[in-house]
């Protein structure tokens, strides 16, 4: 049982290492962007958007939201905070309702964002921001009961 | 193409944007301020799959909404959907609503559009853009535009007019340690100028004159979150909403990204915040609708929804102020 986890905790250490060199890369590549931007397209960058679970490890995922911001994972990159420029920070597109706006509520890149019956009622991304939950209709009734009449 | 021009055409009917009254702002006859309380007028659920990137109040009680992949949805005052395709090269920083159509503004290329009542898609002009800036948001205003970008080489936020023969610059930011870290601002127009929004904490306000770039910061609300219990390791998860102006009250939701909980802020006429009030529920506000009393929120119950709001003074502003 030791040997089916060592490995696991092996290979995990190595991808530690390697991914703390992107990171450290993802500084250069700012600069670089702010001195050869070419475009007014957002830059591609390391970063995470979401979580997916493999082997029992919290792997990242990038997203891609059109007009919003494009972000790519670097291969080996383990589940941590997202860069401001993928997902995290002010770039993140919400909702009017101040909730987060994910692809048309769905899935992003395997990243299931869409909740059907049996799936949990809350679904986070790896910086624990709600992006996808269910509504009861008892919670339904509640906000329309809060929300009917403001004094500010 | 001829779809395009049919629903364009149907847009134009429902906004009213073939009669030659162009977009009105709000009159600010009198500035007044207070407590101001909303009550629930009508709702209308939204297309779930149409991400919400602007909403721009239109006369007559008419919206056009657009998302952040190029779909525009006009509502018109009776509330009922209409939709249009834009081509997929176009994907809106702003959307404006004139007499001749409707103005669009692409965030990749900074060109600017005008789609006509009968569908036909132009390309009128193009704003120019510095080899590291970054378009984020396009206003339109009277008959310009006013743009929010990034400078990624200075790392400043900075807004500039876009204006026939008139670029000037308005506002620049302090300059932010990273590219990625450069402060954002969402724009929205008051009666009193334009309100800019910091997104993240610390959620500063400024209020700007479009014509002379003055500026006015308004009081921070962070110190007056403490009553509401929000600890300062949590504000990495929170964000401001546009703020929304009600004669000289200026009302901005924070809303937590890990939970339901939003915090509206009032602010009276002298910038300073009159009132904090907790709320456990997914809503936010979104603008006022122009020549009427009514404030346009969005909220999420069960699907997301946009929410009419009746707004009235709690008590009548004894005195107007300047």
């Amino acid at each position: 049982m030791r040997l089916r986890f060592l490995g696991p905790a092996l290979c995990l250490a190595l991808l530690c290492f390697i991914a703390a060199r992107p990171a450290s890369a993802q500084s250069l590549a700012s600069l670089a962007a702010a001195n050869a931007a070419t475009s007014a397209v957002e830059k591609v960058g390391a970063g995470c958007w979401g979580c997916e679970s493999f082997g029992g490890w919290q792997i990242c995922h990038g997203g891609e939201i059109p007009g919003y911001y494009n972000c790519t994972t670097t291969v080996l990159n383990t589940c941590q905070l997202s860069s401001p420029g993928c997902g995290a920070g002010a770039a993140l597109p919400l909702d009017p309702d101040g909730s987060t706006q994910y692809v048309s509520r769905g899935s992003l890149l395997g990243v299931q964002v869409a909740l059907h019956d049996g799936d949990p009622p809350v679904r986070r991304n790896c910086e624990g921001v709600v992006v996808a939950r269910k509504q009861t209709s008892d919670d339904i009734i509640a906000v329309r009961i809060r929300t009917g009449s403001l004094t500010l | 193409m001829r779809q395009i021009a049919t629903l364009a055409s149907s847009l134009a009917l429902t906004l009213g944007l073939s009669a030659a009254s162009p977009l009105e702002r709000v009159a600010a006859q009198e500035c007044r301020s207070g407590p101001v309380a909303l009550d629930a007028r009508a709702t209308l659920v939204l297309p779930a799959t149409f991400g919400v990137r602007g909403v721009v109040p239109g006369p007559s009680g008419s919206l056009v909404l657009w998302s952040a992949g190029g779909d525009l949805f006009s509502i018109d005052r009776e509330r009922s959907l209409t939709r249009i395709l834009l081509p997929d090269s176009i994907q809106p920083a702003g959307v404006g609503l004139t007499a001749a159509g409707i103005r669009l503004l692409d965030q990749a290329t900074g060109r600017d559009y005008l789609l006509r009542p009968d569908g036909a898609l132009e390309a009128v002009g193009q704003a120019r853009l510095g080899m590291a800036e970054q378009l984020d948001q396009a206003l339109w205003r009277e008959n310009g535009w006013i743009l929010a970008l990034r400078d990624l080489a200075s790392r400043r936020f900075v807004v500039r007019r876009f204006f026939p023969g008139d670029a000037a610059e308005l506002f620049r930011s302090a300059p932010s340690d990273s590219v990625k870290t450069i402060h954002r601002y969402q724009l929205t127009e008051s009666g009193r100028g334009l309100l800019l929004t910091r997104s993240m904490a610390p959620f500063t306000v400024i209020r700007l004159d479009p014509s002379s770039g003055a500026t006015d910061t308004l009081a921070a609300p962070l110190a007056s979150l403490e009553r509401v219990n929000l600890p300062a390791d949590s504000l990495a998860h929170w964000r401001a909403l546009p703020a929304v102006a009600l004669e000289c009250t200026v009302l901005l939701t924070l809303t937590d990204l890990a939970s339901d909980r939003r915090v509206l802020v009032r602010y009276g006429a002298d910038n300073r915040i009159r009132q904090v009030t907790e709320l456990d529920a997914p809503l936010g506000l979104v603008t006022r609708l122009p020549g009427e009393d009514v404030v346009l929120a969005a909220r999420r119950a069960g699907e997301l929804e946009l929410v009419w709001y009746d707004w009235h003074w709690v008590r009548e502003p004894s005195s107007p102020t300047p």
